[in-house]
């Protein structure tokens, strides 16, 4: 058989743009590019702001985790302004945090994912496909139905995870509450028993509907417990790695073949060889000029650059932080990735209920903050999809730079300059197609699992150094 | 309290009741357009296209560059929620973030929906950004060519009957053509260059604000718009007017911090500013809102956003 190129663009029913190629040979996957196909230059955009503002601007950047955004922005701004929060208040932010995550798991299982597995075009034809038959459903109909009744069900809960999260924080996407020293909002009886119950609600339909509508995908579609198993390397920032030991779902760790070493954020850097920016030396160092947008860089394929720990590919998520800590016992393909997140969720839940014993009716913790003329802070949190890094530095008491390495740009990352590729990409090659019809169905099934978000994958690493010159309001 | 302090109440004070009168004038000749509970007003129109008495409209929604959040917000839609959206309320055949099919087939629903002949209404989500000859954000590829943000919404728009811009960065340019705006991201009216097409900002949108202009269209058209595009029934009310903090505001009682229960005009509060329903519709279905949760308004649903609204919190 010849070689074959498949390219899906755009790969739906996922966060952001995502453009990917693959080369089929004799019935196998060769070669597979996935490319970012967006980008807004954050990094660019944050200098010279208000360091107060990047809590709310950062939050921008992601409406599916923005939350996530503003804990990371929030905790470096603390180290950058010397605050130390508030534990209750950190209870809190935690808990929207997880309600957010909890909302991304739900709609990344039932609105991303499920439709590539259960037939739902009785609901609109927005769900039907070009042919059923390429679409491979094989549920028998009474369980098909049965899951697809379930996929509106979960708009129901990812919804109340938001309001949950509004309950907390003020509003959601994009919040208010999460704030240096811990959150502004006002804690009491009320807000406890309302996002008490809907955590309740949220727990139940996880352990009665999600894991097991995920069991019976793995039972119709086995070969996906297999395939999509990607790099071998796991990267976790932990889960409420903040927390006492007792509060923390997930502790960090780097997961190397089957051999666990302690988190060393100094080991991270990016290769932008394949990236749409004009770099010298293709290697991401605080100390060089930003690089401009290219689009007609030779070779280059994707906007979302390659970071890389210790100089290797890794894959991040929930599958990453269970296997780091050795509470996932199953395997690493597709539909792994999937149970795993959705066994985290589990966790999470749990740990959330624990948390809230622990809060107190008590109200914000919030000073006029004093932003100092020079300062440096970090934070990596997990978030839904993984590990997110943000890391800032203040002089004349604005932004001077700020990165945001979030999770999706390791998992959608391109290949690194060695030519080594990214998660997604090695989850892909090796795969056999037995059947070139299914090819895009296979495919869409495997990048999928990943949950690809790239509204705030594609960053542009900036410098330290470069001078900003922009007015300030 | 300082004297610099009052100067600055006095001063907003003055400007608020110049946008109460300009108000009351506009809504005087549109008193029908009003809408106080959307909630209410959504469900009566479902009611009439189950009746039979209005039709389902013909929908594509493009998304562009921008946080992708716009779905996010719009999923979080209760009664009527997303399924019933896509059932009773319009007849959707693009929308990337959720739609069963992907690739060149997802891509070819935009092509059909256009040379289809009929009616449809197209939504936009998302800036447009024209640096990198418009690279800077790709949908799809069609017949082996990539389609650029730009190109996608121009050839949609060319034979829609009615088109929305989603959010803030649709509407103008958002957070996605904040400076320096490397991306050189436009709005769609800007990039469109049109007058006629409908802004319904806010970072993001609030569902019911957005749902109930779905339903005010299927019910009586195009809805009447204010000098920036913004439907009247929507946004004609400033958040100052009917903040809860209000009484501090008037007898010029100012909080100094977050987490005071004060008016929050001197920590940088763009409530006199802002037009949104947010004081009636607070968010996600509870009862809490920025102002709720002692934070400032930051303007989020302004032309101007973010730039033009920071900083979101000062301390005297």
């Amino acid at each position: 058989m010849a070689k074959t190129t498949i390219k899906i663009d755009p790969v739906s029913r996922i966060s952001g743009l995502l453009s990917v190629n693959v080369v089929i040979d004799n019935g196998v996957i060769v070669d597979a590019q996935s490319g970012g196909m967006q980008v807004r230059g954050f990094e660019h955009m944050l200098k010279g702001r208000p360091p107060l503002d990047t809590i709310r601007l950062t939050a921008r950047t992601c409406g599916i985790c923005s939350c996530a955004h503003t804990v990371a922005s929030s905790m470096a701004l603390e180290m950058a302004l010397g605050v130390k929060p508030d534990f209750n208040g950190q209870l809190i932010r935690n808990l929207a945090h997880g309600f957010e995550t909890l909302q991304n798991t739900i709609r990344q299982i039932y609105n991303f994912v499920l439709p590539d597995y259960v037939d739902i075009s009785g609901i609109s034809p927005l769900y039907k496909t070009v042919s059923p038959r390429q679409a491979d459903y094989r549920l028998p109909k009474e369980i098909n139905t049965e899951l697809a009744s379930h996929y509106a069900l979960s708009i129901e809960h990812s919804r109340n995870a938001h309001k949950a999260e509004a309950i907390l924080a003020g509003k959601a996407p994009h919040n208010h509450g999460v704030f240096v020293g811990g959150i502004t909002t006002d804690f009491d009886i009320d807000k406890f028993n309302q996002v008490k119950a809907i955590l309740y609600t949220i727990k139940e339909f996880i352990a009665k509907y999600m894991v097991p509508d995920l069991r019976i995908l793995m039972r119709y579609y086995p070969e996906y417990n297999d395939i999509g198993t990607g790099i071998g390397n796991y990267l976790s920032y932990g889960y409420y790695a903040d927390m006492p030991k007792e509060l923390m779902v997930a502790k960090s760790g780097v997961l190397v073949q089957g051999k666990l070493s302690e988190l060393d954020p100094r080991k991270i850097k990016e290769d932008l060889k394949y990236t749409w920016v004009n770099s010298p030396n293709n290697v991401f160092k605080p100390t060089e000029n930003p690089p401009l947008l290219d689009y007609k860089k030779e070779g280059a394929y994707s906007w979302v650059d390659a970071p890389r720990y210790d100089g290797k590919a890794f894959e991040t998520g929930c599958l990453a932080n269970m296997l780091v800590n050795g509470t996932y016992k199953g395997g690493t393909g597709v539909l792994h990735r999937i149970m795993a997140r959705c066994m985290e969720s589990v966790m999470i839940c749990e740990t959330m209920e624990e948390m809230l014993t622990y809060t107190r009716f008590q109200p914000a913790f919030q000073e006029p903050w004093k932003i100092p003329d020079k300062g440096e802070g970090f934070a990596l949190v997990g978030a839904a999809r993984g590990g997110l890094l943000h890391w800032l530095t203040i002089e004349n008491k604005v932004i001077q730079n700020y990165t945001l390495l979030p999770p999706s740009s390791w998992n959608m990352s391109p290949m690194d300059n060695n030519n080594v590729h990214g998660g997604v990409e090695q989850g892909l090659i090796g795969t056999r197609i037995d059947d070139m019809s299914k090819a895009e169905v296979t495919i869409g099934r495997i990048v999928r699992s990943f949950d690809p978000c790239l509204n705030c994958a594609a960053h542009i690493v900036s410098d330290k150094q470069a001078p900003f010159a922009f007015q300030i309001i | 309290m300082s004297e610099l302090t009052s100067e600055y109440f006095r001063a907003a004070a003055a400007k608020s009741s110049q946008n109460e009168a300009g108000r009351s004038q506009r809504q005087s000749a549109k008193t029908n357009t009003n809408i106080d509970d959307p909630k209410q007003f959504i469900n009566d129109t479902v009611d009439k296209i189950k009746r039979g008495e209005k039709k389902k409209l013909k929908t594509l929604w493009i998304e562009t560059s921008g946080c992708f959040g716009e779905i996010i917000s719009f999923l979080n839609g209760d009664d009527p929620d997303i399924v019933y959206w896509l059932t009773e309320m319009v007849d959707c055949t693009f929308y990337a973030s959720i739609m069963a099919d992907q690739g060149e087939a997802a891509f070819k629903q935009i092509v059909d929906t256009v040379n289809s002949g009929e009616e449809y209404l197209l939504v936009v989500s998302g800036a447009i950004p024209l640096a990198e000859n418009g690279n800077c954000a790709i949908l799809g590829t069609y017949n082996g060519k990539q389609m650029t943000a730009a190109e996608s919404v121009r050839f949609a728009a060319s034979k829609a009957k009615m088109i929305m811009s989603v959010g803030t960065c649709a509407c103008f340019g958002g957070p996605t053509a904040a400076r320096p705006n490397i991306t050189k991201a436009i709005s769609i009216q800007e990039f469109l260059k049109r007058d006629d097409i409908i802004n319904a900002p806010g970072c993001p949108v609030n569902p019911l604000w957005s749902f109930g202009i779905f339903a005010f269209i299927i019910n009586y058209g195009r809805p009447p718009v204010d000098e920036e595009g913004r439907p009247l029934a929507f946004y004609s009310k400033t958040i100052h007017d009917h903040c809860p903090r209000r009484a501090y505001f008037d007898q010029q009682i100012a909080a100094m911090k977050f987490g005071e229960p004060e008016c929050m005009f001197m920590l940088g509060c763009r409530g006199p500013i802002t037009k949104t329903l947010c004081p009636f519709t607070r968010w996600n279905g509870s009862d809490n809102w920025p102002i709720g949760d002692n934070t400032t308004c930051i303007g989020c649903a302004n032309k101007g956003f973010p730039d033009m609204m920071e900083p979101f919190v000062r301390y005297l």
